[in-house]
């Protein structure tokens, strides 16, 4: 506590105690009638909002918030006052809070100042029930009238898309009013792939929570496990084996070059420029199938175990790795300048769904959507744990905020990325990939890991036994939604699409 | 001979647009459909039962008819094989534009029928495209025909073919501007993307979408003519050789032969720039149809003022 | 006979006030079958008729020649039908028929008198008699200000344009020595008779609602009853079509007139396409026809610039030709802007609004009227084989034999009418297939258009009549060019196509081009027949009817489709240059759209003269500062100045 910052004895100055969970992360419990404050608070002293949860614990409602500044994160707790079971909402001073209040709202029962419209609810259960606290009554799915802002004005019509789509992209629905080709806004409802994973994670060993916390969205599985690993072991105090965080670091970088491989090819695409398409889709396949040859599965699941790794490599496995790398960055360095130079494809991609640095950071955004928007931000620089101590990685920055840069923000990243695996190859060090697991006990711990989509937040905590108690994984989807909706106003329709690429949020994400 | 002819326009139609795909897939390093792809496509939904919408008028039914109707018609005036064609005697190039025109009005309105958000956006899309395209095919063709003193397609083709193909600035600047609405007319890149799946990008493909079974056969198929028709439109107006100047089987052999390669040619370069450009804006496809539309007219402009010939 | 045509519509005039409806009514339709009559017995071979009258001082000659029956054939058709739409039609208008009947009858015998006329009286009386009996149908609902500022701009315009005519007349038959058209015929070229040419083009032009003195038509056309829009739109600007052709190619001999010649092809080709784009972007159904009669007169004042480019270069039979086109443009125009305004109607009555964005899904509601609609719409919209086609290939051809001019300069113009040309006919399309598509297909996107029911049968045979005038002429337009050629022959002593059949037209020869619309359709129909055959056998007629799609939300509501206005969009953003555009989103909560449109022309020539009057009223209210001494020393000066001026 001795070496925080300023702005964070002053937020702690409000709660009524407050304690180090970890490295960087405090956690302050904070009486309900300062709830309303400490948003305006915490915005003035610019925290970044970065994720709201609800939690039972001995019969007690609790709402967590997330705040987070230069690498440091601020856990907020409330128990919300038995007779209102409220607490005001902070969707006027972060607007990213609406829908997790919502979420919250639909799944713990806890409301949120006065308008709590439906969000992950769809009408599968009624309005003032709470399937995570009490049991509910399903009922037949009718069509719920979901209170969409509508536009009015001579010529305005809306453009309804989705659920289905026409392509293969999960669900969700969304809502465009516009004026000829103008998009005058967009509305986005999601939830049509609720999983239930909150409720499934409850009462879980904690080994068992590894595969759950691997499927919450499957292009992120290596980054939302070892969220999930590094929760558990902060939770119990341990230290993942050396080797183990080494081979983490790298499966990590791995999922982050195919990732932003497939990012690259479809925003391509969907400009109509097959050709990027292509190449991008054939490289990503065989990057693919070298994991799934030496990993056992192609986009890595189930690769993370708790205290450490569950494969390991040997001599022959890094020699192909090696010359795996090699490959893959002599011919993404063919194909790079080619999307970098040429003008047909860069002027259907600048200055399309641009996205301010104010309104980016105002929204609270992380990953590529924040770096191409000019805010550096990125979980291993900004708190560097291992490997990232060893090293170090510089956020790829743009200022521009268009699809343009945050395509180049993943084109820098493949490259640097593909570097950064062939050093932790070099620096792989001997010894076990897993620690022993210790017995259980009731404690609580936070994860924050870099994705290839941004900063992923999981919290779990774990009960007297030592099974999972809550379990909330933070996507970075839930800013980048909103982001989208911000980003497309004033484009037109058909620049839609890649506007949707290039910010490749995750439906599933979100819909936990 | 008429009906001959519209039969073999008809079912050489969709090999055209097969060889296109093969190609592009080839280009873009897949093995790619076969060129009878498009053929098998076409029986796959004849066979399927139709679906109709609940606000859909008969105008939503009659409309791919219609359409097929005219397209084929309007393909079939063309000299394809032979410099006589059946039909050149009753219509010209003007009144091939118009069934153009007919097929395009047909299918707008049938995509504006049901009422649905994306049919509606194709159809204010293409509204644009359209308006811009035809009078540029209509000017190229004028000027054409001001160099043959006539718009008999007949006469005018026997002109070319008689002329020989002289390097005139006209025909240049009209070959361009035809080039670039044959490929905005038959919904291709850059204006236009065929293989999209993006509903919200689309301007031919959306238009369709609600159609289903015989009827979406048939728009198909008028698409695959369509695109048949620009080529051999282009063949004959800037490529004559070799068509028979009478119906005799050798010549006629020749003619197909000539035809075939010209068609595979025109194909590999249609192939080509799809592989080469992604899509344009859709605010950039008016500047490219201008842009067109203006070397229509210096191509007027340059034959009235520098190739006058009474 | 002619004389009956008259009568008629002068006893209508009369019958009107004591309420006698069906009377009144019949006798106009009386009177338009009589000038249909008249008009055809004298295409088909008729002698001509003339009739001269002495009533007071007037001397009336009246002559029945080929171009004045060539109008009236119009004017019969579409007369004769609403007086069969009107009287269903005017059950729902709360004033009936009396006021806008004593009008509408003056109407009318004014615009046959002006046809008629052979003398500068009768035409000038017709003329102003036209004007005022038009001004009295525009300000019908002069209780709703829009409709009394319509009115007024109209009367100014129309008053403006009668001062013109005066002056040109009165050169005429000074320099002629009478005001007979005899008289002017026999007169030889002179500067003035070219200055009063020009004068009264200008004054034709303006009755013709052409750029730049188009602004009262959209606002005038739309404000009166639709039977009444559909009289003004298809007939009434014809008859200053009609004073053109009259003057410029019949009565005034000038020998050159280049300089009139390429101001009426630019005049004509800015008509067009400003015309067009702004019918492209109008909200009221009645204002999209309005404005789409500026480009169709614009088109025809074109050709006829072109007729008169070729008689100028001495190229008679071309110069017949580009007539041709534009009287045959005259009467497809005419048939087709009158089915589309009585369609108009009835839309109005159906759905209580002129608003395309009120309407939408009537084509389920009312089929019949929407057939209708949808021929009117192709045939304006030049779809082959329609007659709005006929008559622009024709026109088209004619640019065509353009190398024929020897002068590199003027055949340059060629090519501009035709890429106008070209452009006006895409345009033309895209315009008329929004204004289908917003007003009967999709879902209804208000309560009225919901329970629409269909007209009653008598608007709906009036439409039927004129449809099938409408495609009569479209499938013969050799039957219309053989009348025709009677008129370019008298006039320009050519026909206007060598060949003319009924079943195929050959401008010039049938190596140059033919076009036989009957065959074409005979063919386009056995296809779709063959196809709709081979497709309905066996099993496979049965189709099943679903929601549409809306991506698995459940069925898209009315809000979920194009609106008139996002139609239009992409395209109005390519003319933006000719518009002026006001968006904005204001309150509530920046969730309202505002759209403005406009036509550049008020901007820019219209509000610097208005701005110019006002600020020279300005100074000259300065003089009237209210002192009696200042007032004594004005009059003190005049006086002194006529002193001068009569001593001088």
């Amino acid at each position: 506590m001795n070496n925080s910052p300023a702005w964070l004895q002053e937020l702690s100055a409000w709660g009524t105690s407050s304690r180090m969970l970890q490295d960087r992360i405090l956690l302050v419990t904070v009486a309900p009638e300062h709830w309303a404050q400490l948003a305006p608070e915490a915005s003035v002293r610019q925290l970044r909002f970065a994720g709201l949860w609800a939690d039972v614990r001995d019969e007690k409602l609790e709402v967590n918030a997330c705040l987070a500044r230069d690498g440091w994160y601020v856990l907020l707790r409330a128990t919300p006052l038995d007779g209102t079971m409220g607490l005001p909402s902070w969707a006027r001073w972060y607007p990213a809070a609406d829908r997790m209040q919502r979420h919250a709202h639909d799944l713990w029962g806890v409301r949120f100042g006065e308008c709590n419209p439906p969000w992950t609810r769809h009408g599968a259960w009624k309005a003032d029930e709470a399937p995570l606290r009490t049991p509910v009554t399903p009922q037949e799915r009718g069509r719920d009238r979901y209170p969409f802002a509508t536009f009015s004005g001579e010529g305005v019509y809306e453009i309804p898309v989705g659920p289905v789509h026409a392509g293969i992209i999960e669900p969700g629905h969304f809502r465009f009013s516009v004026a000829g080709e103008d998009i005058l806004g967009l509305e986005e409802r999601l939830g049509y792939v609720h999983k239930g994973i909150e409720w499934l994670a409850c009462g879980r060993k904690p080994a068992a929570l590894l595969p759950l916390a691997s499927r919450v969205s499957a292009d992120s599985t290596v980054a939302h496990s070892w969220a999930a690993a590094l929760a558990l072991e902060c939770a119990l105090g341990i230290a993942p084996t050396a080797r183990g965080v080494v081979l983490r670091g790298f499966l990590a970088e791995r999922e982050r070059i195919a990732n932003h491989l497939g990012d690259v090819g479809a925003i391509c695409g969907d400009v109509g420029f097959a050709f990027a398409k292509m190449q991008c889709s054939r490289l990503r396949e065989e990057w693919l199938r070298c994991q799934h040859g030496i990993f056992g599965h192609r986009l890595l699941m189930d690769c993370i175990a708790p205290g450490g790794v569950a494969v390991d490599l040997d001599a022959g496995h890094i020699r192909l790795l090696r010359a795996n790398h090699r490959d893959m960055l002599q011919r993404w360095q063919n194909i790079a300048p080619i999307l970098t130079d040429y003008p047909p494809l860069q002027d259907r991609l600048l200055n399309t769904g641009r996205l301010s640095t104010v309104a980016a950071r105002g929204l609270g955004v992380s990953g590529y959507l924040a770096r191409a928007s000019g805010l550096s931000l990125d979980v291993r620089h900004d708190r560097p744990q291992p490997p990232y101590d060893r090293h170090p990685v510089q956020p790829c920055l743009q200022q521009r905020g268009d699809v343009a840069a945050r395509l180049q923000v993943r084109m820098a990243e493949i490259s640097a990325s593909v570097r950064l695996l062939d050093a932790l190859l070099d620096d792989l060090p001997p010894g076990p990939i897993q620690e022993p697991w210790p017995p259980g006990m009731a404690a609580e711990g936070v994860g924050v890991v870099e994705g290839f989509r941004g900063e992923i937040v999981t919290h779990v905590r774990l009960d007297d036994q030592g099974n999972v108690a809550r379990f909330f994984p933070r996507d970075p989807s839930w800013f980048a939604w909103p982001a989208l909706e911000v980003l497309v106003g004033g484009n037109i329709v058909a620049d839609f699409p890649v506007c949707n690429k290039s910010v490749n949020a995750s439906y599933s994400g979100c819909d936990l | 001979m008429l009906p001959l002819q519209i039969l073999l326009f008809a079912l050489a139609a969709p090999l055209l647009n097969g060889w296109v795909d093969m190609l592009r897939a080839r280009l873009q390093n897949r093995r790619g459909p076969s060129p009878l792809q498009p053929w098998r496509n076409l029986r796959r939904l004849f066979a399927k039962e139709p679906v109709v919408p609940h606000t859909a008028s008969w105008l939503f039914r009659m409309a791919p008819y219609v359409m097929f109707a005219a397209t084929l018609l309007a393909s079939s005036a063309l000299p394809m094989l032979t410099v006589q064609t059946p039909l050149a005697s009753v219509t010209d190039v003007l009144v091939l534009t118009g069934f153009l025109t007919l097929a395009r009005v047909a299918l707008m309105i049938g995509s504006l029928d049901p009422g649905t958000a994306f049919g509606g956006l194709g159809a204010s899309r293409e509204l644009m495209l359209s308006a811009l395209a035809e009078p540029t095919l209509l000017l190229g063709l004028f000027s054409l025909a001001m160099t043959a003193h006539s718009s008999n397609l007949a006469v005018l083709v026997g002109h070319l073919l008689d002329t020989g193909m002289m390097l005139r600035p006209s025909f240049l600047f009209t070959l361009l501007a035809l080039l670039m609405v044959a490929g905005v007319e038959n919904g291709r890149l850059p204006a236009d993307n065929t293989t999209t799946h993006l509903e919200l990008t689309m301007v031919h493909e959306a238009m369709v979408l609600e159609w289903s079974g015989r009827h979406l056969a048939l728009v198909e198929w008028s698409g695959h003519m369509k695109l048949l028709f620009y080529g051999i439109l282009l063949a004959d107006l800037f490529a004559p050789w070799g068509l028979a100047d009478h119906a005799s089987p050798a010549m006629l052999a020749l003619a197909l032969l000539c035809l075939m390669g010209k068609l595979a040619a025109l194909g590999v370069v249609l192939a080509l720039t799809e592989a080469l450009l992604p899509k344009m804006r859709l605010f950039r496809a008016p500047g490219m149809l201008n842009l067109a539309f203006l070397l229509a007219v210096l191509g007027l402009f340059s034959h009235v003022i520098l190739e006058h010939n009474p | 006979m002619l004389a009956m045509g008259l009568a008629m519509a002068a006893g209508l005039s009369a019958a009107g006030p004591r309420s006698w409806e069906r009377l009144a009514l019949q006798l106009l339709g009386a009177s338009g079958l009589c000038s249909l009559a008249a008009g055809l017995w004298l295409l088909l071979g008729g002698p001509s008729d003339a009739v001269v009258m002495t009533l007071g001082v007037i001397p009336w000659h009246l002559i029945l020649d080929p171009l004045s029956a060539v109008f009236l054939l119009p004017l019969g058709a579409v007369v004769s039908t609403i007086a069969l739409y009107a009287r269903p039609y005017l059950l729902h208008i709360e004033t009936g028929f009396r006021r806008p009947g004593v009008a509408t009858g003056f109407f009318v015998a004014s615009m046959i008198l002006v046809l008629l006329a052979a003398h500068a009286f009768p035409f000038m009386l017709g003329w102003e008699g036209m004007a005022l009996a038009s001004y009295l149908l525009v300000i019908q609902h002069h209780e709703e200000s829009a409709s009394r500022q319509a009115g007024l701009i109209y009367l100014l315009v129309a008053h403006m344009g009668a001062l013109v005519l005066l002056l040109a007349f009165g050169l005429l038959a000074h320099g002629a020595g009478g005001p007979d058209f005899a008289q002017w015929r026999a007169a030889p070229a002179s500067a003035s008779a070219m200055a009063a040419l020009a004068l009264a083009c200008l004054a034709f032009a303006a009755k013709a609602g052409l750029v730049p003195l188009h602004v009262w038509l959209p606002l005038a056309h739309p404000a009166a009853p639709s039977h009444i829009s559909a009289l003004m739109s298809a007939v009434m600007l014809k008859i200053a079509i009609y004073g053109m052709v009259r003057l410029c190619f019949d009565l005034v001999s000038v020998q050159s007139a280049l300089g009139l010649a390429v101001t009426m092809i630019t005049t004509g080709a800015l008509s067009m396409v400003l015309g067009v784009v702004l019918a492209l972007v109008q909200q009221d159904i009645k204002r999209v026809l309005a404005c789409s009669s500026i480009e169709n007169l614009g088109l025809v004042t074109m050709a006829l610039g072109l007729a008169l480019l070729y008689r100028t270069t001495g190229h008679a039979m071309l110069a017949a030709m580009a007539l041709g086109a534009a009287l045959l443009h005259v009467l497809n125009h005419a048939l087709l802007k009158a089915l589309l305004f009585l369609g108009a109607g009835t839309i109005q009555q159906a759905c209580d609004t002129y608003d395309l964005g009120r309407m939408g899904g009537l084509l389920r509601r009312m089929p019949a009227s929407g057939g209708l609609f949808l021929l009117g719409c192709l045939g304006l919209a030049a779809i082959p084989p329609l007659n709005g086609f006929a008559s622009e290939w024709l026109l088209f051809q004619a640019a065509l034999q353009s190398w024929q001019m020897e002068q590199g300069i003027l055949r340059s113009l060629i090519p501009l009418a035709a890429a106008c040309l070209a452009l006006t006919t895409a345009l033309g399309t895209a315009c008329l297939l929004r204004l289908f598509a917003s007003a009967f297909l999709g879902q209804a996107r208000s309560r009225p258009a919901r329970r629409a029911r269909e007209a009653p049968r008598a608007m709906l045979l009036a439409q039927g009549m004129l449809a099938a005038l409408c495609v009569l002429s479209g499938l013969f337009p050799g039957l219309l060019l053989m009348m025709l050629n009677q008129v370019t022959v008298a006039l320009l002593h050519h026909p206007a196509v060598q060949t003319a059949s009924a079943l195929i037209i050959t401008p010039v020869t049938a190596t140059q081009a033919s076009y036989a619309p009957l065959a074409v359709l005979a063919v386009i129909m056995i296809i779709a027949l063959c196809t709709a055959a081979l497709l309905h056998t066996r099993k496979r007629a049965a189709l099943r009817r679903v929601q549409p799609w809306a991506c698995g939300l459940g069925p898209p509501t009315a809000r979920m489709q194009i609106t008139p206005a996002a139609l239009a969009m992409p395209l109005r953003q390519v003319f933006a240059g000719l518009l002026s555009i006001h968006e904005r989103l204001g309150s509530p909560q920046g969730r309202r759209y505002h759209l403005e449109i406009a036509d550049r022309t008020w901007d820019l020539l219209y509000a610097p003269v208005a701005r110019f009057v006002m600020s020279l009223s300005r100074h000259a209210a300065r003089l009237q500062s209210g002192r009696v001494r200042l007032y004594l020393g004005f009059s003190l000066g005049t006086l002194l100045v006529l002193l001068w001026v009569m001593s001088w």
